[in-house]
């Protein structure tokens, strides 16, 4: 046993309404910047669709994440031999175009153009190149489905399902979309941190942040490669990669990540979990269909005296166990299991988990009639978005996964459906109930925390205690006086 | 080829071309020439040796490099005489040689003997820079192109372009 924190968060895609401010909220405070143009570290995908870069999902193209070969794990870009022999010339890296050219309009001409007898324009131009130039992508191309022909229907979940299923997908009137926002997955068994051959990426030891020292950084971009979510950016103006840093200076300061903070649709949780760092090796070498449960299973009961105990031996400060017993986080994963992580088969064990829609699973034939027990559980099966896409997003193809999300999910709708409107009779909210393998507490307690709750309790900031974690390196004082002031000493690594 | 045997004949058609000259002209020693053009006889005024600046491709000398401030002297014999040389070396016509020998002139011996070695080298010749390093530089580099060639073709070539590609071409222009 050998207990960490990490700051993990969840993502309730129910409640995401594509509004694309986290991304706007990130961009200013982070990635406004030459060179950086072309990154957003926090982006809203429209599913299915192609997502930013394209096609990222395809790991047969952008070889991220990890691979089992026999018993061990090896990154899919290859071994340190590999990475070695292709330092200088890492092929697997998506090209500007799959991310998009960066662009601005000339908009100074609309107010400085001579008098004549048409309206000035304000014309495209390249932020790379600064020439005039055809807008052909951008990092949201796809939003609301546009341009289905091409990206929606090339969605790597959609390419393998059978052409029934992509027929249904895809029908007039039967057309289904969701929302999805993506930052960095703080993952447990990161592949951006394998694959330095500088050793500049870190996991903090106090909070499980990944970050990349840019100090140490040398822009060999086997990172960007090696990442499944292709969440790692090369900066073009600093020649050192870069990634969501989950606004540590805010979480240090007590705020919310700026993405959080920013969210219009109240989607975003987050808290620590109490994790047990033995099982991650383990944990990463399950089957595919086993890997949600295994990742659940490492996550450990914050109010459980033994662990509490076993925390405090590693050295967890107490400040941050009660923040991890207060955490949204803990509750959505492990106490109702309604969350789970997007695409665990990549075996980087992501701590960033998503609660799957509902609402373009439900709205299938419903109209006019409503539903009971049964036959919504019935009919999962006939379900607008097949039950096997979103098993291939956020379950490493495990369908009774997703289903016993959504027969707790269904079971919530059911009982709140008794208590407002009334129209149902209890024993059907019971039997809902015994279906989801729910107490009407546990219903309460979910519908409480996705519709009532106010920031302080969706967003547990836990006490990131810098003065401690100063202190193990360097005299607090001298800190105070000294930091921010020549150069810094980047981290050590012991390998 | 022994350089022993070369001058012998060298210095016989030396030897040769001083009977059909006036004279005055001295009758220089080749061996001594080579040895002042090295610098392992000094010369009597001082003056620096010729190696420094000139090679003699021809002779094996400078041929590698450095000895590349002045121009070969291989063929000056064949190209100016006897005459011409022995007017260089006195009049010292060119400016950075004036620079060096007017103030550390050479004898006439010295000039007779360096005139005899620039006759026995005159007929040597230069080896060429050489098909085989030519061939080489040929083969190195079309290694290396095909080796950037193959890692570019290996290479993600973009994602996005093609679907769209396949889509307008599949699809009949809808995108």
């Amino acid at each position: 046993m050998n207990i960490r924190a990490q700051v993990s968060s969840v993502f309730h895609l129910d409640k995401c309404i594509g509004c694309h401010t986290c991304s706007i909220a990130c961009k200013n405070l982070w990635t406004d910047r030459k060179g950086a143009e072309y990154m957003w570290w926090n982006n809203v995908e429209t599913k299915p669709g192609t997502g930013y870069p394209t096609q990222w999902e395809d790991q047969e193209k952008y070889k991220g994440g990890w691979e089992k070969q026999g018993e061990s794990l090896q990154l899919k870009i290859g071994g340190r031999g590999s990475l070695l022999g292709k330092i200088f010339h890492n092929p697997d890296l998506p090209t500007m175009d799959d991310y998009y050219e960066p662009f601005t309009f000339r908009y100074g001409d609309l107010t400085s153009a001579p008098a004549g007898d048409d309206q000035p324009t304000a014309r495209p131009v390249s932020m790379v190149t600064g020439k005039p130039m055809k807008i052909e992508a951008g990092p949201n191309w796809d939003d609301d489905l546009s341009g289905s022909n091409i990206y929606a229907a090339n969605d790597p979940g959609v390419v393998k399902l059978s052409a029934e299923e992509q027929q249904q997908l895809f029908a007039i009137e039967k057309m289904v979309m969701f929302h999805m926002p993506r930052i960095c997955n703080h993952c447990l068994n990161a592949g951006c941190v394998a694959s330095c051959p500088s050793g500049a990426i870190y996991k903090r030891g106090e909070d499980g942040i990944v970050l990349i020292n840019q100090d140490k950084c040398r822009g060999w971009r086997m990172c960007v490669s090696a990442c499944p979510y292709k969440k790692t950016y090369y900066g073009w103006s600093t020649g050192k990669s870069e990634k969501c840093i989950l606004c540590y200076p805010r979480q240090e300061a007590g705020e919310a990540p700026a993405c959080f903070h920013s969210c219009v649709g109240r989607i975003r949780y987050l808290g620590v979990l109490l994790y047990d760092a033995d099982q991650i090796e383990s944990g990463a070498r399950q089957d595919d269909k086993d890997l949600p449960a295994a990742q659940r299973e490492m996550i450990l009961d914050p109010f459980d005296p033994q662990v509490i105990a076993d925390a405090k031996e590693a050295g967890v400060p107490n400040q941050v166990i009660e923040s991890a017993q207060r955490s949204p986080v803990y509750k959505f994963v492990k106490e109702w299991g309604i969350a789970l992580p997007l695409h665990p088969e990549f075996r980087t064990l992501p701590m960033l988990f998503y609660v799957p829609p509902l609402l373009p699973v439900m709205s299938m034939n419903n109209q006019g009639k409503q539903k009971l027990a049964d036959d919504f559980f019935t009919t999962l099966e006939q379900a607008r978005l097949p039950m096997q896409y979103l098993a291939s997003l956020f379950a490493g193809g495990n369908e009774e996964e997703v289903k016993a999300v959504y027969r707790k999910l269904i079971a919530v709708r059911i009982q709140r459906r008794s208590v407002t409107v009334g129209d149902l009779p209890a024993e059907e909210v019971t039997k809902a109930c015994n279906i989801a393998q729910l107490d009407t507490e546990a219903i309460d307690a979910i519908y409480r925390m996705t519709t009532l709750t106010r920031i302080k309790e969706r967003i547990v900031v836990p006490p990131m205690l810098r003065e401690q974690a100063i202190e193990a390196g360097m005299d607090p004082e001298q800190h105070k006086q000294e930091m921010g002031f020549g150069k810094r000493i980047p981290p050590k690594r012991r390998w | 080829m022994t350089r022993q045997m070369l001058n012998c004949f060298s210095m016989l058609a030396v030897g040769l071309l001083l009977l059909s000259t006036p004279g005055w002209a001295l009758q220089g020693d080749p061996q001594r020439g080579e040895d002042l053009y090295v610098g392992n006889v000094s010369f009597s005024a001082g003056g620096a040796p010729c190696l420094a600046c000139h090679g003699i491709a021809g002779h094996e000398l400078g041929y590698a490099a450095g000895a590349n401030y002045g121009p070969d002297l291989t063929a000056i014999y064949e190209d100016y005489g006897e005459e011409g040389v022995t007017g260089v070396l006195e009049d010292l016509s060119f400016e950075s040689m004036d620079a060096i020998y007017t103030e550390r002139p050479l004898t006439d011996s010295e000039r007779a003997d360096l005139v005899a070695f620039f006759a026995s080298v005159s007929e040597e010749i230069a080896p060429s820079i050489g098909s085989s390093l030519t061939l080489h530089v040929a083969l190195v580099t079309t290694f290396f192109m095909v080796l950037v060639g193959v890692l570019g073709w290996w290479r993600l070539k973009g994602v996005r372009q093609p679907l769209v590609e396949r889509a307008r071409h599949g699809k009949g222009g809808t995108a």
